[in-house]
Parts: C-alpha cells; structure tokens; sequence
C-alpha cells in the first residue's frame, strides 16, 4: 500500500479523543435517588453489558470515523495485482459496421444477428463491449460481463446503419484505447460487409495491435451490385441545363428512372437507358432565376442500397459583387485586376472599379470582397471602412505598391514596414522562396518561383498572421489575416507589371480569381460537402447562425455558432437559418461506400494473416498481468465516513433519550 | 366519574398552588362535600344514636324528662353529631416521604391530607392531635377541639420536613403514651418498613380500642417504576446506592411491592384497620371519603 500523504497519519491520534470523552461520560454518569431501596436488588452484570454494549457502539463509530477521516486524508493506494486464469479472460469488442454500406438488404440483419450470437456467446469471466464503427467510433455499452448481457442486447437493439463511411484502418487504431484489465486480452469480432473501398491506402494499417486480435465475422450480401447518382453538374457552357452522372452497374440502369427535383418541385421524370452510365443524362431546367435552387436527383425505383440513389446538390445562380480600389480606372492594376477576376468561369464575379474614396461611399456589405491596388491608396476614413468591413466578416485583398512603400504601418493590416537589411534588400530582385502548398490559394509552387520581383515592400506582418509566401531571403510576400468575422490576404508586390511580372504569367488570372473566390468563400462547394467529413461553412455566413439537419432537426456545431463547422450525418441539404436568411448545404454519402464489392479472399487472408495467433495474444496478456496498478481509495474511505457521519449522530442521539427518560 | 370544577380543587397540583395549609383543607373538604351535596357540618345532626344515665357534670338541658316520668331515672339523650371522636394524626416525615417526581411529593400530599382530615374533624369539634414522626416522634400536638387548634395543628404541619429513617416501633410506643383514650388514630406514611414491625406498632393501639387508619401515601413511579436504561438508585434514607436492570424493576420489583402491600393489608385487616393506598397524583376525595365512612361506620 502507498500513501500519497503519510503525515496525514498522524491524525489518527485523533482517536483518543472519543475514547477519553467516553471514559469521562461514564464517570459523570447521574445517579437517581429512590424512596427506598427496600424492594431492590443489585443487578450490576446486566446493567453494564446493555450499557456497555450500547456505547461500545457510539465509542466505536467516532473512533472509525477519525479513522477514516485520517487514512482518507492519507490518500492511500493499494496495490492492484490480478492474476490471469489459466486461458486469461477474454474482453470481446463486438464491433459493429454501421457505415452506409450496410445498409445494403439483407446485411444489416445478418449483422445485428451475428452481434446477438456473439453475445448470447459470452460464458465466464469474459467481458463484452458493443461498439458502433462509421466515421467515427462509438463506444455503445461499456465492457460488462456475461451476466450482463441483456445491456448488450439492449444497446444493439437501438443501432441502426447511418450513412457514413467506415475505413478499417481507422477503426484499427482506435482500438488501441481500449483498455483491458490486466491478464485480460482483447478480441474484436468486427461485424462488416468487408468492403473493398473501407480498406486503408497502407495494408499494414490493419495489423492490429498488440494484444488484440480481429475476427471478421462477414455479412456481406452474394450481390455488389449497385447504382448510384454520382453528379449533377451545371455546365456553364450550356446554361439551363444539368448533366446528371451514374456510377456503378450499368444492368441497373435499366426499368429505373430518373427524377428530378427543383426545389421540392418534380421538373423531369424519365425511364434510363444502359448508356446513360457513360454519357451522363442532360436535363433541362430552364431559367432558373437568380438564386440558390437545390436539385434532387433520385433513381426510381430504389435498389437495394437506396441511401445512394438520391443526389443532392446546389445550383448557385449568384454572381457576387467585387470591388477593386485602384488609383484610377484605367491604371494596369486596375485593368489587370478586373480582367483577372472576371476570366472566372465559376463563379462569376461582378466586377466594380472604383477610387479609394468609394470605400467611404458605398454600402460596402454588398460587395463579397475587395481588392485594393495598393493599401498606400487608403486615407484614414477609407482605412476604417475597409477595417469595419473586414470585422463585420468581410473579405479583403491587399496588394502593397509603391505608396505602402512610404508608409510606417499597411492600413487595416497593421503590419510594420521592415527596417534594416529587410528594406534594403527589397529594392532588390528577389524570387518565391518557401511557400504553403497546401493553402487553396497556392497550388503551382513551380509556377510562382519562375515569377520575378523586382522589388517589393518588406513588411513585418502581426504576429497572429500567416505567412502563406516568403521570399528567398525571407521576407513575408504573402501573409493571410483574419480580422473580426473577416478574412484578409497581403500581397507585398503590387499586381502591375512595374514591380514584378507576376500579370504576365498564366499563374496571375488563376491566382486573382482564386485568392478572391477563397476571400470571398465564393470556392465553398456545396455539392461536395460529404456525409462523415468535417465541413466549414464559416465562408458562407457572417456571424451566427442555427443548423438544422435535413429532417428539419436543430443540430450542434462543434465550435458554437460563431463557427459554422460540423459533420454532417445525413444526406439531404443543412439549413443554415439565421439573419433574415437561409443557406443550404448540400450533403451526399460517401461514393466509396456505394462500391460493394467485397474485399477479396486474397486480401482477407493476408488481413487475418497479420492477426496474432490466439495463444501469443494470451501471452501477452498474460505478460501483462504482472503489472501492478495503484488503485486509491480515498474516495471510499472519505464515503464510509460520511455514513459514518450521518450514522453517528442517531447512535449519540438513543443515547441521549435515555438520559431524558431518566429525568422525566 | 367526571371531574367537576368543585372536584378539580381536590387534585394535589392544584393544592399544591395553594398558598397556605388552611386554604388548602378548607379548599379541599368544601370542595369534597359540595361533590356529596351534604353540610360539612354533619356532627349537629339530630339523628338519635343512644340513651345515657344522667351523671354529674352532664348538661341538665339535654336530660329526657318523659323517660324521666316514666322511670323516675335521669337519662341524657344524644344525637349523632353529638358524638365527638379523638382523632391523632399520625404523619411519617421519614425521609422517604420526600420522594416524588411530580409536583407534589409524599410529605407535601400527607401534608394535606393531615391537614384536610384536621380541618374535616375540627369542623364537628373533634378533639384533634397530630403526631409526626420518623426515627422517633419529632412533632407531638395532643388532641383538642378548643380554637386555635386547627392554626396550631397547620402551622406544625407546616413546619414538617423530610427526616431519617423510620423507626415504627421507638415512634408508635411514645404515640401509645399520648393516647390513652380511646380514639381515631390515623397513620399517614409510605410504610416501607417490616411488616412485621407495622404489626408491633398497631397492635397495642387496636388492642387498646383505638380504631386505626392507614393511609399509604405512594409515588406512581414506586408502585410501577420505568426506566429503559439500567440505573443507579441511591436509598433516601440510607444513602445505598443499588445498580438495578429495567428488566429488574418491570418484573421482580414490582411482585415484591405487591408482596408487601398485600402484607400490610393483611396486618390492617388482622386488626380492624384500614388502609388506603393514595398515590400522591390522586385527588384527595378518595381520602376524606374514607375518612368519612370510617369515623361513622367505626362510632357505630
């Protein structure tokens, strides 16, 4: 046994004091007078073992009491040593695959069937958990023993498949928190239709860990057959109209239809034919109005899987506003801009040019982003607007030129001109150094570095910014802020062909169209967004909003609803409701879980292949049941002496009525 | 028997609330004939009782001149209330009539009753006495009907407290020197003594043709004790202290208090006694009433 406190200890001397309290009271102890003892009779023996045994009792619980108090206070531990059986017992993780593929007919009663045996299995020591595995791994029933069961049985008569995707790599490790008691081993039964497009891109991901070892218990359905809607995409070339695509088995295309939804509203029901798998199937839909519409495209009739025979996307009918703030209209910025960001197909920017002094003018909320030549344009009153702008959540890109040149401190950014060698060196030819590939604005590194700068204006950026590109000898190129509920991107060269030629390079149209659309959360995909996977849809809103599920549920974010990020677990579109307005979200299943083909035997064999033999899994257990773990039990000690507590005062208290008695 | 604001008077913690002995036996032997709706004044009545020869000394008044005719013999004819009783009370002050757990202890309720039963006697100019004693006699006031007896009989009574032991014998043989006429004698006390000795002690009074009266003042708590708790009971007279089980003072004690009560009744009744048992939270009626029927039954 450890204790944490020991000196602690020392308050057990504490016990002397009920007993001398008690030693005392029995010497004060009240005579009572009698007319005559004339009748009465000494019966000392009876009258001390009543009383006695009676405050031997009040005597013993204040003296536990200050002895638990005192060894509470001690923090013992004591030292857990379990030794395992002969076998070792067992802890079984029944792992249940509630990803969309089972939803498949057939495969999901096979797997709550298999999960029933496997329970109603369990004998001895052994020890059981139900757990449920998609996108993430859900713990249903913590481990219990066999005599337990009907908590298992009850947990698994609730599950149900979702619409998610599972990856058995994954799943792999996150078993590694799966405690087990010493000399204990663990098995997981995993109950899965073994898909082929679960597995992980390394095989090795598999091996489980050790101690542990995977059971595959297959309820694969003898069919893989499946069709879904893979896409509903609206060609910018062909206006008013979607080109629906098909994956998967082009035998099930036919005696189905295809039906098409505007809004809720059917525009197109047609019978497929075996070469609309290729092809696709082009829909008319008319002029749509500006707007957002929200198509739904479903197979009918459904097939055995129908979570994926309906397709959900956004057709965004928008074209948001840009405004570029240049020193005049026809300045090279200000045409190269303007030309740069209305070269994007998708999505189309409505492009306005104005002064700086517009700023202060125009309604500046209207506009999904604005580009500013150069932040040396900006006076006071245009820096507060652009900067009230930015807070509110609105997006902003700045380019530093020969006026941001002459000044301390870049307006709405805050950054500080650099001074030194940093200043000196920018008058200088420089290239791209290091660069955030990773960043949806910066995705041709070869591209940028063929780009020169002839100059630039080194600037120190605030410490919260991120560098996004450097140049060569270190300086910031490009650094992204986020300022309030906005976003702003610098960039230290101006776009002009004076400092640089970054204009006549391919890169420039892609990387203005880009950085703007990133800006402007113009590059949020809806028709992308994924039942499983994490969505950010902070670009789409400004400030708060409530989620609510594609069954019209209210539904939590997982940063609050400053953040708009969460994962989706249904197909069907999100609603985003809040100011006055709504924004969807459109959510389809993970394509890899509409391809059923099994993994093959092959495959499974080398999956169990890396699978411990059953009695390495036991020695290791069993190597495992020699460790010691310090369990404390000042919690315990400190219960008992609260009952102790409360059971004390009743004792003193029967006592107490006797003495009344005897004055009455 | 429902209790009536006349009868309320008769309850000893109303007694006790009373400020002196007099109030208290006035109080309660009104109250006690108001519950009989007769006079108090019982001893004028004219019920004729018997003949008696003329002798010297005697009123010529009261002389029955036709049986005088008829048999040329004076006779004195008497009345009921013309018959006068001497009545010596006799009242423990042993230590053990200090006792009680209510308002009133033994020596306070005897206290009244002595004074009740004074008061009760003095109203039909019964010569009265009282006698206190515990080891021996510490009080002696010999009877008499004259006024200022009864203030006289208070006032000691008043002054009366708790003493030692009790000692029947030593106490009965100077209480058998103050009474050589023949009389009422009425013994108030708790009587935790020898049988036996009570014996000793009546005896030569009822060999003596006194009528004798024994009243035994009891608190609740000594005729039916209860304590859960074992207990530490200390004697008042001897100062023992006794350890006694509640077991003990449920079943044992209570059998040898009826022993001995059956024994005291048994040495009452072998010697044309009376006893009465009054427990001290018992309204003191029952006293007077037997008082009452004895002093009748026992003239005749």
């Amino acid at each position: 046994m450890n204790w944490l406190a020991p000196w602690f200890l020392a308050g057990l001397a504490g016990i002397a004091l009920p007993i001398w309290l008690h030693r005392f009271a029995k010497k004060t102890d009240q005579k009572h007078v009698f007319a005559s003892s004339m009748f009465l009779e000494p019966s000392v023996v009876r009258r001390n073992r009543r009383r006695e045994i009676r405050y031997w009792l009040l005597l013993l619980s204040r003296v536990l009491l200050v002895l638990l108090l005192g060894l509470a206070f001690a923090g013992p531990q004591l030292k857990s040593r379990i030794l395992a059986g002969p076998q070792g017992s067992t802890l079984h993780a029944i792992v249940v695959d509630t990803s969309m593929s089972m939803r498949q007919d057939g495969s999901w009663d096979r797997a709550r069937e298999a999960a029933d045996d496997l329970i109603n299995s369990l004998k001895g020591a052994d020890r059981a958990m139900l757990v449920a595995a998609d996108y993430r791994i859900r713990v249903l029933q913590e481990a219990v023993f066999s005599s337990d069961a009907g908590k298992l049985h009850a947990a698994l008569s609730g599950l149900e498949p979702g619409y998610a995707r599972l990856d058995y790599g994954a799943l792999v490790a996150g078993t590694a928190g799966w405690g087990t008691a010493p000399g204990e081993h663990l098995v997981v039964h995993f109950i899965t239709d073994l898909q082929q497009s679960a597995s992980p891109l390394r095989f090795s991901d598999l091996a489980p860990q050790p101690g542990q070892r995977f059971e595959l218990v297959n309820v694969a359905p003898q069919s893989a057959a499946n069709l879904r809607i893979a896409s509903a995409i609206e060609d910018p070339r062909d206006p008013g109209a979607v080109r629906i695509g098909f994956d998967g088995d082009a035998a099930a295309l036919a005696k189905r239809e295809l039906v098409v939804e505007i809004n809720g509203k059917q525009v197109e029901r047609r019978a497929l034919k075996p070469g609309s798998l290729v092809s696709g199937e082009r829909v008319e839909l008319g002029n749509l109005g500006p707007g957002e519409h929200r198509l739904t495209a479903h197979l009918e009739p459904g097939d055995d899987l129908p979570a994926d025979d309906t397709y959900y996307t956004l057709l965004r009918h928008v074209e948001p506003k840009v405004l570029v703030i240049a020193s005049s209209n026809n300045g090279d910025d200000a045409q190269y801009l303007r030309a740069a960001l209305g070269a994007l197909p998708q999505p189309r920017f409505m492009v306005e040019t104005g002064a700086p002094g517009e700023l202060v003018k125009r309604q500046l909320g209207d506009f999904a982003a604005i580009v500013v030549s150069d932040a040396g344009l900006l006076n006071t009153a245009a820096a507060d607007a652009l900067n009230g702008y930015a807070q509110a959540g609105g997006a902003v890109l700045l380019t530093l030129g020969s006026r941001a040149a002459q000044m301390d401190t870049i307006p709405v950014s805050g950054a500080k001109r650099a001074r030194g060698d940093a200043q000196r060196a920018a008058d200088e030819p420089s290239r791209v150094g290091e660069m955030e590939t990773s960043h949806p604005v910066l995705r041709e590194p070869g591209a940028w570095r063929q780009v020169r700068f002839l100059k630039h204006v080194a600037t120190v950026p605030p410490e919260k910014a991120t560098v996004l590109m450097r140049f060569t000898n270190d300086t910031p190129l490009m650094w992204e802020q986020v300022l309030g509920q906005g976003r702003l991107l610098v960039f230290a060269s101006p776009l002009d062909r004076e400092w640089n030629d970054l204009a006549i390079h391919p890169l420039f149209v892609r990387f203005v169209a880009e950085a703007t659309a990133w800006l402007a959360g113009a590059r949020f995909d809806a028709a992308s967004a994924t039942v499983g996977l994490a969505l950010d849809a902070t670009s789409l809103r400004r400030g708060g909003a409530q989620l609510f599920d594609p069954r019209g549920e209210r539904t939590e974010m997982l940063g609050g609803t400053d953040e708009l990020r969460w994962v989706p677990a249904l197909p069907g579109f999100y609603e985003l409701r809040g100011g006055g307005r709504s924004d969807y979200v459109a959510v389809n299943p993970d394509a890899r879980e509409s391809r059923l083909a099994p993994l093959d035997q092959e495959a499974q064999d080398r999956w169990q292949a890396l699978q411990p033999a059953p009695d390495a899994v036991v020695a290791v257990a069993a190597s495992s049941s020699a460790s010691e773990r310090l369990v404390p039990v000042w919690f315990w000690l400190l219960l008992a002496a609260a009952a102790l507590a409360f059971l004390e005062p009743l004792v003193a208290n029967y006592h107490l009525n006797i003495r009344r008695e005897q004055r009455t | 028997m429902s209790t009536t604001p006349a009868m309320s008077l008769l309850r000893p913690e109303v007694l006790a609330g009373l400020s002196n002995l007099e109030l208290v036996a006035r109080s309660a032997v009104e109250g006690f004939f108001q519950g009989l709706h007769r006079s108090p004044r019982f001893g004028f009545s004219q019920e004729f009782v018997e003949y008696k020869a003329y002798t010297e000394g005697d009123d010529p008044r009261f002389i029955d001149w036709n049986v005088f005719a008829r048999t040329e013999r004076a006779y004195i004819k008497r009345y009921l209330g013309e018959t006068n009783t001497r009545l010596m009370i006799a009242v423990d002050v042993s230590a053990s009539m200090g006792y009680g757990i209510g308002p009133v202890n033994k020596l306070r309720y005897a206290k009244f009753l002595a004074a009740s039963l004074a008061y009760m006697a003095l109203q039909q100019h019964d010569p009265t006495g009282l006698i206190a004693f515990d080891s021996k006699v510490r009080s002696y006031r010999p009877p008499s009907s004259r006024t200022g007896t009864l203030p006289a009989i208070l006032h000691r009574l008043d002054d009366l407290e708790a003493g030692s032991a009790t000692d029947l014998d030593a106490s009965f043989h100077q209480l058998r020197e103050h009474c050589q006429r023949r009389g009422l004698v009425a013994v108030i006390s708790d009587l935790y003594c020898d049988p036996e000795a009570l014996t000793r002690a009546v005896q030569p009074l009822a060999w003596g043709g006194h009528d004798i009266m024994i009243f035994q003042i009891l608190d609740r708590s000594e005729i039916a004790p209860h304590w859960d708790e074992s207990i530490l009971l200390e004697d008042m007279e001897s100062g023992t202290q006794i350890e006694v089980s509640p077991d003990y003072l449920r079943g044992t004690y209570r059998e040898r208090f009826q022993e001995h009560l059956a024994r005291i009744k048994d040495v009452a009744a072998r010697h044309r006694a009376d006893h009465i048992m009054l427990a001290t939270d018992e309204p003191l009626d029952r006293g007077l009433r037997e008082y009452l029927t004895f002093r009748n039954g026992a003239r005749r």
